[in-house]
């Protein structure tokens, strides 16, 4: 693991044990925040590391938002706390196992609720994707990054702002040159 | 032969605007062939085939190419070019001592195309790709403005990228919607309400937006200004 990516990694997980540390209503917006943060590494480094954290501290936001107070944020920190430990000691593969397990936490944290997690883990995906792209990485290179079809992330994105930016040619000179190909 | 080379984006927008048989009808206006690239090919339907989403999808578009609507182009030549295309796209910018991987295989399959074909158009939706080529400066900012750190500009790979990109000519999948409009290939949707005409181009232009082409507000009013008068 990168060195950069490492420390904003330990930092970002710094930041989560606070924000878990109380229950507050504002954790899931402080969570949201967060997670756009740590996309800027995943952009420019693009490796599996800073992605599943962004995707992860989404997910999180969006599982504490739909459990309303009644989820249990021991077994949260403890995992987290225990990832922290392990990349500060550089058992890399200990710090991954501890990811995986806590993207399993959050999928089995109710059996009713499974598809629903499975789709916010998807819509994490999505989500970061679509980020990606905001921050200037092609929609194919993001898609890739995040392990989803440009389908999902094409649909996802016309629904956004994301596709009202001017640059390069005018619509007029495209328009003129398109219609001089088909008679 | 006239050649004009698809992107994944178009297609994708068109299908999911359940306009993809317009690219039968455009062709009947145009006296060359559609291609896509093998690469292009397997992120249009091999991907979905394999997932839940977008399977359906995925199977109109297969039976496009078996129709020959659309051709798949691949050759040792064209892996050969797009490899030497990634390598310089991704290259161009920098920052905190790494090549930021702007683009994904695919998509520079799809510029290698036009290039080896001499297409007479990259048929393009997404913003990232198309201002790399045209406006790689303006990239440049959207990089620098939304991470938050400076970019730096590898000039040397930059300038061979365009140079050998130079002639592509982009178009956008509002384009084609809205010269099929023209050609009266949309006529069949012309139903009685207020402006009909006008209705029916702000629909398929606002179609193909919602579903990803990189098509501001604005200029969808421009293009209805330009053809309804």
């Amino acid at each position: 693991m990168d060195e950069v990516v490492k420390r904003d990694i330990l930092r970002v997980l710094s930041d989560v044990i606070g924000i878990l540390g109380i229950e507050e209503e504002k954790d899931i917006a402080e969570l949201r925040e967060l997670s756009n943060h740590t996309i800027h590494n995943a952009s420019i480094f693009q490796d599996e590391d800073s992605v599943s954290i962004a995707i992860l501290i989404y997910s999180l936001s969006k599982v504490i938002e739909r459990r309303e107070g009644k989820l249990n944020y021991k077994v949260l920190l403890k995992l987290i706390i225990d990832g922290k430990r392990n990349l500060e000691s550089n058992r890399m593969d200990v710090y991954r196992k501890t990811i995986k397990k806590l993207f399993n936490f959050i999928s089995t944290i109710d059996n009713k609720l499974k598809l629903y997690i499975e789709e916010v883990i998807n819509q994490a995906e999505i989500k970061k994707g679509s980020k990606l792209y905001a921050h200037g990485i092609s929609l194919g290179r993001a898609a890739e990054i995040l392990g989803i079809s440009q389908w999902e992330l094409m649909f996802y994105i016309g629904k956004t702002k994301l596709t009202d930016i001017k640059g390069g040619v005018g619509v007029k000179e495209r328009l003129n040159y398109a219609r001089g190909l088909f008679k | 032969m006239k050649v004009i080379v698809f992107d994944t984006g178009p297609i994708i927008s068109l299908t999911t605007n359940n306009l993809l048989g317009l690219l039968t009808n455009l062709k009947e206006h145009y006296t060359g062939s559609f291609y896509i690239t093998n690469s292009i090919r397997k992120e249009l339907i091999e991907r979905p085939l394999d997932t839940k989403k977008f399977k359906f999808e995925a199977l109109q578009v297969l039976r496009c190419i078996h129709a020959d609507v659309l051709e798949v182009f691949d050759s040792k030549e064209l892996r050969k070019k797009t490899f030497h295309l990634l390598d310089l796209a991704n290259k161009c910018f920098s920052c905190r001592g790494e090549f930021i991987q702007i683009v994904h295989f695919a998509e520079i399959s799809g510029i290698a195309a036009a290039i080896l074909n001499n297409a007479e158009a990259f048929v393009v939706d997404e913003r990232n790709t198309r201002l790399l080529i045209e406006d790689p400066m303006r990239l440049k900012d959207i990089l620098s403005k939304k991470l938050h750190v400076s970019i730096n500009v590898n000039k040397k790979d930059l300038n061979e990228f365009r140079d050998i990109t130079k002639g592509i000519k982009l178009i956008r999948s509002v384009e084609l919607v809205s010269v099929a409009y023209e050609l009266g290939l949309l006529d069949k949707y012309l139903v009685n309400v207020p402006n009909p005409k006008k209705t029916l181009l702000e629909a398929v232009l606002w179609g193909v937006k919602l579903n990803g082409c990189s098509v501001s507000n604005r200029e969808i009013e421009e293009i209805v200004r330009m053809e309804v008068k």
